[in-house]
């Protein structure tokens, strides 16, 4: 049986593909993780779940010992998408890794890419969008450092993600329960969804898949949806009117904040409290200070402020082709768009969302 | 002065024992006299803050350090072994919770409290919050008229800096979210309303320990539903629906809870203490979760210095851990309906 490492096993996606290799028998999984806190989804199974830092070499190497293959799935700020990938790489290398497969993004083609863009258009690390640009340099990075050997690297970009955990169905849902939900032009844009587990499927052929060593694969769903087909059934489940959200013109929209991780979220007199305040009071000091920082935003409106990925993502009109991924990986997808989402709503309300006549 | 010594320098004492202690050793209540730790780093962090505490190289050569009081805050796993051998050298002990990891353990403890003669309490320290007696008094008088349901909800994404993921096992810790935050949703409940009977439990362990769960009960035939999280961040209260009225609690908020007429007014009640002289005017400084924390350890100190030795099964939430070990026993899985297509995954991809 092949031993698969899968790193950022606490992640939405990480944790997916911890469930899914190992559930389907065919793997050993070795989930790896930041910190040890982070361990506790990947412990509900039985798994030896390692402990390393993304820019850590030797905890990296030892992670990754006598592992086929390790699925890249790293979030965080930008300096961490980026920071993470010279590290990986080689330790991936020192450890005999025969294949890496990195977790990228269809957003390094921007939140509203322009008609016709594919595997092959050229990338732009002036996006205004810092999280694109930094999912590019790594990108570029990975590329770079593939040219002097090391394992062969297989590059996904999935669309827009959802599912269980996923910030567009938990955030979103938290958006409406708090108030601060909002559109964009309707959101009537073209939203290149994707459902979770066929990410995990693409994860799986990427392993494998002969030709695909040293090229990117876009991946998507057949159904072609809107943001108003994704939100509507979280709103109905959550007893929201879609129609009643504040919408707001794409031209509302204001530059993206300096990116996270350069600036603390909490306030100077918080910071100190951080490390000693339990996790479900931060929880609620995020949102205070998210509400106030939003109604400063909106001056007299009161409503939240517009961000800039908002309005790309809501005004999209094009969504980008996974014919290579069909071609070279054997993609396609098995969930439709209907049943991810009804999945999804049956995540919430075993999340605790209030859920109208949720399956408990 | 009593003389006070620390089992266990990992995540709870560096964020809670630690700073209650210092003050505590600042009001010229105590002396910090020494500490153990298997990890040194560990130790040293605490002892920046009591610099006169003595590292000590294992647990018999702290209990030798002529203590009043031990605190054990060491892994859930060695609570038993550790109390019972300083209650067996004569010396008090406050345990942090969960006081074990089964009932059978706990009531060993117990056993050596009564055959010793000692103190043992257990660090449930949400007991003396303002905000749960307020509750267990509006319950009693139904303010809310007669109780229809409780709903629970502890939890979210988990990250106490724990050293290892070990601790996310039977063997180091008895069990996951049920076994960690249990002990304090269940002693709440029993408190407020009674004993509880289990009727169910679901939990989303596969092999390993469970980061969610939740647990279906009845007190005094009122249904009741505690749902415990490592997961996901939703807002911590317990909310009372009762004929007339509703509380809303929010656990960490010693002074501070919520309270509505069904279909009326509502608002949040302020239990902060009045000011001297002054009965009806409340305005006293407000309790944070640390100081209510230190408050409690406050009032186990006073006692061990009174000379106060006793100790019951309702004092130790005896009854809590056997609801916990009950839990297991009945497990059954939760409803994941999104995990169902897992199956196929591999098939379609070979």
């Amino acid at each position: 049986m092949k031993r698969v490492a899968v790193l950022g096993a606490s992640g939405f996606i990480g944790n997916r593909a911890v469930e899914m290799l190992h559930s389907s028998g065919a793997f050993e999984v070795r989930p790896v993780v930041r910190r040890a806190s982070a361990a506790a989804l990947p412990r509900r199974f039985d798994l030896d779940v390692r402990v390393a830092d993304g820019r850590e070499h030797e905890a990296l190497t030892a992670a990754f010992q006598d592992c086929d293959s390790v699925v890249v799935s790293v979030a965080g700020p930008p300096a961490t998408i980026v920071g993470v990938i010279e590290p990986i790489f080689q330790a991936a290398t020192a450890a005999g890794v025969r294949r890496l497969v990195y977790l990228s993004s269809a957003s390094v083609h921007g939140q509203a890419p322009v008609h016709g863009v594919d595997e092959g258009s050229p990338l732009s690390e002036r996006q205004p969008i810092e999280y694109n640009n930094a999912k590019v340099a790594a990108e570029l990075k990975l590329d770079q450092l593939g040219k002097s050997g090391g394992p062969e690297v297989v590059t996904l970009r999935p669309g827009i993600v959802f599912g269980p955990r996923s910030q567009w169905i938990g955030g979103w849902a938290d958006e409406l329960l708090s108030g601060q939900a909002y559109l964009v032009d309707g959101a009537r844009g073209l939203c290149n969804a994707i459902y979770m587990d066929d990410v995990v499927r693409a994860i799986i052929s990427a392993m494998e898949a002969p030709g695909a060593p040293g090229r990117a694969y876009l991946l998507g769903q057949t159904e072609q949806v809107t943001w108003r087909d994704l939100y509507r059934p979280i709103c109905d489940a959550l007893g929201f009117d879609l129609e009643a959200l504040p919408d707001y013109p794409a031209g509302a929209a204001r530059p993206e904040p300096p990116a996270s991780g350069s600036k603390p979220l909490l306030p100077p007199a918080l910071r100190g409290l951080k490390k000693g305040v339990p996790e479900s009071v931060r929880v609620g000091v995020r949102a205070a200070l998210r509400h106030r920082r939003s109604g400063q935003a909106a001056g007299s409106s009161g409503g939240p402020a517009v961000s800039m990925e908002r309005a790309l993502l809501h005004t999209a009109d094009y969504v980008p082709p996974w014919r290579r991924a069909a071609d070279d990986l054997g993609y396609r997808p098995v969930t439709s768009f209907e049943d991810g989402v009804r999945q999804s709503v049956a995540w919430l309300g075993f999340a605790g969302y209030p859920v109208k006549d949720p399956r408990r | 002065m009593v003389r006070v010594g620390l089992s266990g320098c990992g995540a709870v004492s560096q964020l809670y024992y630690g700073p209650a202690l210092r003050l505590l050793e600042s009001e010229g209540r105590l002396t910090l006299a020494g500490l153990f730790d298997p990890d040194e780093a560990a130790v040293e962090k605490l002892k920046a803050l009591s610099p006169e505490a003595r590292s000590c190289a294992s647990l018999e050569a702290l209990l030798a350090l002529d203590l009043d009081l031990l605190i054990v805050a060491s892994p859930p796993k060695f609570h038993a072994g550790q109390t019972i051998a300083a209650l067996e050298a004569g010396i008090a002990v406050h345990c942090e919770k969960p006081l074990a990891i089964s009932s059978e353990d706990g009531a060993r403890m117990l056993a050596a409290a009564r055959s010793a003669d000692r103190r043992l309490s257990v660090g449930l320290m949400r007991r003396a919050f303002p905000a749960v007696r307020a509750i267990g008094g509006m319950l009693q008088q139904e303010i809310t008229g007669p109780l229809r349901s409780v709903d629970g909800f502890e939890g979210g994404r988990f990250n106490w800096p724990v050293a290892s993921p070990r601790y996310f096992s039977r063997e180091e810790s008895g069990g996951g979210v049920l076994r960690d935050i249990g002990p304090h949703a269940l002693d709440l409940l029993t408190g407020w309303l009674g004993e509880p009977q289990v009727q169910a439990y679901r939990d989303d362990a596969q092999g390993g320990v469970e980061a969610n769960c939740l647990i279906e009960l009845s007190c005094g035939g009122v249904p009741c539903r505690l749902r415990m999280s490592r997961d996901w961040a939703r807002p911590n209260r317990y909310l009372f629906v009762g004929a007339k009225g509703w509380i809303s609690w929010t656990p960490y908020e010693a002074e501070r809870l919520q309270f509505g007429v069904n279909d009326g007014p509502a608002g949040t009640l302020d239990l902060r203490k009045p000011l001297p002289g002054q009965p009806h005017v409340l305005g006293g400084r407000e309790v944070d979760f640390h100081g209510a924390f230190a408050g409690g350890l406050r009032d186990v100190v006073a006692q061990v210095r009174g000379g106060a030795a006793g100790v019951d099964r309702r004092t130790l939430a005896l009854d809590t851990l056997e609801l916990i070990d009950r839990c297991y026993e009945m497990r059954r899985p939760m409803e994941e309906p999104w995990l169902s297509s897992q199956a196929d995954a591999v098939e379609w991809a070979s």
